[in-house]
């Protein structure tokens, strides 16, 4: 049976552009000149209330999207090993965790020991394990840069990267003094320069792309 | 780690832990097998634990918990909740995903303008106050921090594709600017780079510590 109703984009986007102008106006008129809430301050608030719960019930249908694909992938027999050990980590862990939910709430056992078991013994080594990793294959990046793009700005940014790591040493920087004040100046100054610029020119975008939504030229809502 | 005073659970565990960090740390000698298996297994547990902390922080207190109170209020602030929210859940179905769109809109709307808000507030406006007082910490320092700041941002160019032509005829002074620009970049990027570096090998020593106690813990249990 297909549905005769669809929400055209004209409605989603005029949903989107009004609440979003409510937001941000209850940004600027949230509050009145005694300090209290305003009806539009009140309404934001509800809306930004709402966007976190709307925003976990996404993440609950990301998750449930990721496990049709690979259950999916298993169907089709493509990687479906490794689709299957995800799938299988997934439903134990949500096993684990819904039944630590219903101690909590029946039992009145607030700790979660079997889920945290879950994060102290799988997550966590695995995530350290991961950024460990990273430190070879960053090592193994920058010699790739000196050797494929030797430029001036690739060989100030291994210069300024061996200078930090070198002042970063204590022993190091207890011999060479001036070694740790050329480090601190780096970062104190010129670092915090262009991390500053960095900085704006991504708040610039941010609001780019934002303005792009509310005026409605960009629609990631299917709409 | 003392493994002769450890529970059966935390020993299981200590064994789990060492091997999904000898299978992750395999992938120094190349993308493996053993690699996979631990990714795979993470990404599993990772959004398995993510959707239990939504549940139990967001979606049962604000949506499950005020249907069974009682509290009319309540009731109706969460039923506004509950209908964006089963529109949502639309989203998983092929034939009727298009509910879903009015529900994603108010996401991406609010997202949106919470972005600019936050944006706003809590960078351009923090930002060019400290930019202001930039001469606090001396004259040259300053004048670096300001030309750094002003060259960088100048880098970045924001403009639509039809003006691409103009930027093709910018002044001796701009291009000079900007190719400061890139340099101050260069410094930041090779700065954050260092940090990364830093953490990534305190992560890696951390972890030769947790497999060396472990095997020590074998050898030698008490």
């Amino acid at each position: 049976m297909k549905l005769n109703f669809k929400f055209k984009s004209p409605v989603s986007t005029a949903i989107a552009i009004g609440v979003g102008l409510v937001v941000l106006l209850g940004y600027f008129f949230g509050t009145n000149t005694l300090g209290e809430t305003t009806s539009l301050g009140f309404l934001r608030n509800y809306l930004l209330q709402g966007a976190i719960i709307w925003a976990s019930v996404a993440l609950i249908v990301g998750v449930a999207n990721l496990s049709g694909v690979h259950l999916r992938k298993i169907r089709k027999k493509e990687g479906s090993g490794y689709s299957f050990v995800l799938l299988l980590a997934l439903i134990i862990t949500l096993g684990i965790g819904v039944y630590d939910i219903a101690q909590t709430h029946l039992h009145g056992e607030p700790n979660f020991q079997r889920i945290r078991w879950v994060f102290t013994y799988i997550q966590l080594p695995i995530e350290t394990s991961l950024m460990a990793v990273l430190a070879i294959s960053l090592t193994y990046a920058a010699a790739r840069l000196l050797s494929r793009r030797l430029n001036l700005f690739s060989m100030v940014f291994v210069g300024v990267v061996l200078l930090l790591l070198i002042g970063a040493a204590p022993q190091i920087a207890a011999q060479a003094p001036l070694l740790a004040e050329i480090r601190n100046w780096i970062l104190r100054v010129p670092a915090l320069a262009g991390a500053r610029g960095i900085l704006l020119g991504v708040a610039l975008g941010t609001i780019a792309t934002g303005i792009r939504i509310l005026t409605g030229n960009d629609r990631p809502y299917g709409g | 780690m003392n493994i002769a005073t450890m529970s059966l659970a935390d020993l299981g565990g200590a064994l789990l832990g060492f091997s999904l960090t000898i299978f992750v740390l395999s992938y120094v000698i190349g993308d493996n097998f053993l690699f996979r298996l631990a990714t795979h297994i993470f990404v599993g547990t990772a959004a398995g634990y993510a959707t239990i902390v939504t549940l139990y922080n967001i979606v049962i207190p604000h949506l499950v918990f005020p249907l069974l109170d009682g509290n009319q209020g309540a009731l109706i602030l969460a039923v506004s909740y509950l209908i964006p929210s089963v529109l949502l859940l639309m989203k998983l179905s092929s034939r009727l995903s298009k509910l879903g769109n009015p529900a994603v809109a108010i996401l991406v709307g609010v997202g949106a303008a919470a972005a600019i808000g936050g944006a706003t507030f809590g960078t351009i406006f923090p930002q060019t106050t400290a930019s202001i007082h930039v001469f606090e910490n001396g004259l040259i320092n300053g004048l670096i921090i300001l030309i750094g700041t002003l060259s960088t941002l100048l880098f970045f160019q924001f403009y639509t594709r039809s003006d691409e032509a103009q930027t093709e005829s910018v002044g001796a002074f701009t291009r000079i600017l900007r190719w400061s620009g890139k340099a101050f970049i260069a410094i930041t990027f090779g700065a954050l780079f260092a940090g990364v570096y830093i953490a990534a090998i305190t992560a890696l020593i951390e972890r030769f510590m947790y497999l060396w106690i472990f095997i020590k813990g074998l050898i030698f249990p008490v």
